[in-house]
């Protein structure tokens, strides 16, 4: 059997290896997506004070942490059983808002952007943040860099750090917000409404007018028909912050809908020899391996699954662009996994108008923003949607507030087995008969860029020796053939 | 107009996985001694790429502490790095939203009045990184402290 590795990826968050195995014949029989192993986290947090997880789990991932940090303060909420004033969580939506502005914006424009803007056939070497900006103009550019500084210096104006906030307690949050920082949050919203139209005008004009971009997004390469999961609010209308979680089926039809504590009897994980992280399924459906359909218990999560899962925008702009998509792309569901690109600007517009809104909401200067809290803590489960996907933090403590238990499930994981399948089909389609096709690795980085992959990000050393590679071994394990990249 | 000249020293890693957090310790043990220093911040920052980046806006000299993995030299070992030695490692894949030298040149471009004049970054060998702790082995916490040192001479002169 042959092996083709690719490792590490460009522009993914967090290390990556990519191994295709070949057969006899030298045609794809399996592709593995593995990342390394970070070893100890449950131990490192149990005897700890469930105080201190929003602040060590918000360390698990530079890229964000706003998400760790909120499920977290969520799951404080449910293990002190305290419910935290409005204000508290308006206040919460709020940076967690801009969080997502500032978070679309990166990848949109740095990491998956790249693809699309400057082109899927461009030479890699083109194909980054200098790419897109030679493109789009540097007028432009600047213009993205302001925009994403700005909702960074929204989330740091209520979060107290630019990088790791540090509001979040059970009940609430550690301070209100001043009447001239409401105000000038107000501005920044207004121009990252203006903002996010852009960049969708900006994807209409590059991408959508282009048949050749359009045909890739729709053909069947990068297509899978899974379930979607997303969290809804109480008209099925996408949340980022708060909800009960829905699952809808590869036809569109509602196939679930569970409050968080109720986790554990919809997710399963299921556990392979050749890998670190596990792949969650639907319990009820079961798992039937690396498959699609109805019949298999593969749901993805992130930008288009929450789409998927919702039967709406609570914005009217985003509403707009939301049905746009799928009239555009053929009605709901939409399973092209490129599609994920186009459904991140969407909640782009979603989560710049909602920003607005709240910014505008006068009770967001209430001073009381913290509850008391009364209650023994016991256990808790909090969750929040991640930009990866659904984030699901689950503590257990005893009667002083010691941690006992924790389980997380992480945005990306939900999609691990996705990202799997995604690999494999772009890879079959250019190994041939042992042949491998030079396109290879565009097509493949592209299957799972579009989810935004981010694992085990929790190492921030300085690069060492990593350029891409693709290792070819013959069928006796024999190194033939290694292409490096840079 | 020129007011008075601030630096930055910016310790980065993660302190809750062992060795990689040994920035954030340099940056804390920097932190006590300089801090009559009113002409220098002290800042820690679990993240990279653009995030470090904008840290670094508006400061005239920033000093960045990191833990660095090559895997060919011993652990503890001291690099003192200018950005023109990051240009060989542009290209390199990076745990982070973007790798460093990309990042850096995104700020040229894009900020040049923002940016720093001078960015020296000081990394630390280290080798394992992968389970959750708070504890730093030996050789680099003494290597930290050599750290520390360097730095408060590169101050004075």
């Amino acid at each position: 059997m042959k092996t083709v590795t690719i490792d590490p990826i460009t522009r993914l968050e967090g290390h990556g290896k990519i191994s295709i195995f070949l057969d006899d014949r030298g045609n794809v029989a399996n592709a593995y997506f593995q990342v390394p192993e970070l070893r100890g986290f449950e131990k490192f947090c149990e005897g700890r004070f469930v105080e201190e997880m929003p602040d060590i789990t918000a360390r698990i991932c530079g890229v964000c942490p706003e998400a760790h940090h909120m499920a977290s303060t969520k799951t404080l909420d449910a293990v002190f059983n305290v419910e935290p004033s409005s204000a508290a969580k308006k206040l919460r939506e709020l940076l967690y808002s801009a969080f997502y502005v500032y978070d679309h914006t990166t990848h949109f424009y740095i990491l998956g952007g790249p693809d699309f803007v400057v082109g899927p056939e461009a030479p890699p070497e083109e194909r980054n943040i200098f790419g897109v900006i030679r493109k789009v103009g540097v007028e432009a550019g600047k213009y993205v860099i302001k925009q994403r500084m700005d909702a960074l210096e929204i989330v740091s104006m209520i979060g107290g750090r630019k990088v790791h906030p540090t509001f979040g307690v059970p009940g609430g949050i550690s301070k209100p917000l001043k009447e001239t920082e409401r105000a000038r949050i107000e501005e920044m919203a207004k121009e990252e409404v203006k903002f996010a139209q852009f960049s969708l005008k900006l994807f209409e004009d590059i991408v959508l007018k282009n048949k050749t971009y359009v045909d890739l997004i729709t053909g069947d390469t990068y297509t899978h028909k899974t379930y979607y999961m997303g969290l809804v609010d109480d008209k099925n209308r996408v949340n980022f912050y708060d909800g009960k979680i829905r699952v809808v089926d590869p036809d569109g039809n509602e196939f679930v809908k569970f409050p968080a504590s109720d986790y554990l009897n919809h997710l399963e994980e299921r556990v392979e020899p050749w890998s670190y992280l596990k792949f969650p399924y639907l319990k009820k459906v079961g798992w039937k391996g690396f498959v699609d359909g109805k019949n298999s218990g593969v749901y993805r999560a992130n930008t288009l699954a929450r789409l998927n899962a919702a039967d709406g925008m609570a914005t009217p702009l985003a509403q707009e662009q939301y049905e746009k998509l799928y009239e555009t792309l053929g009605g709901k569901p939409v399973h092209a996994t490129l599609a994920f690109h186009w459904a991140r600007l969407v909640e782009l517009l979603y989560a710049a108008e909602r920003l607005l809104e709240l910014s505008q909401d006068s009770e967001i200067t209430d001073p009381n923003v913290r509850r008391p809290i009364t209650e023994t803590p016991s256990e808790g489960v909090g969750v929040v949607e991640a930009p990866r996907g659904t984030l699901y933090h689950h503590y257990q403590t005893d009667e002083r507030g010691i941690v006992q238990k924790v389980n997380l499930i992480v945005g990306t994981t939900n999609n691990h087995a996705a990202i799997c399948m995604s690999i494999k089909k772009a890879a079959e389609g250019l190994i041939k008969n042992g042949e491998v096709s030079p396109g290879i690795l565009n097509m493949v980085e592209m299957a799972f860029r579009a989810y935004d992959p981010c694992f085990a990000c929790a190492t921030h050393t300085l690069p060492g020796q990593m350029p891409l590679e693709v290792d070819i071994y013959d069928s006796r394990g024999k190194l033939k053939k290694r292409l490096t990249r840079f | 107009m020129k007011i008075k000249l601030k630096t930055l020293i910016l310790g980065v890693g993660n302190e809750i996985l062992g060795d990689d957090g040994i920035g954030i310790q340099v940056a804390r043990d920097l932190k006590k001694r300089l801090r009559r220093r009113t002409d220098i911040d002290v800042k820690e920052a679990s993240a990279g790429g653009l995030r470090l980046i904008e840290e670094m806006l508006d400061y005239d000299k920033v000093i960045v502490v990191d833990a660095i993995a090559t895997g060919k030299t011993e652990v503890g070992r001291i690099f003192r790095l200018s950005p023109s030695e990051f240009d060989s490692t542009r290209h390199l894949s990076s745990s982070h939203d973007l790798n460093f030298a990309t990042a850096l040149r995104l700020g040229e471009n894009y900020a040049p009045n923002r940016m720093p004049k001078e960015i020296v970054v000081y990394a630390i060998e280290i080798k394992d990184f992968s389970v959750f702790t708070k504890r730093i082995t030996a050789k680099v916490r003494e290597a930290g402290l050599r750290v520390v040192d360097a730095i408060l001479k590169e101050l004075e002169s």
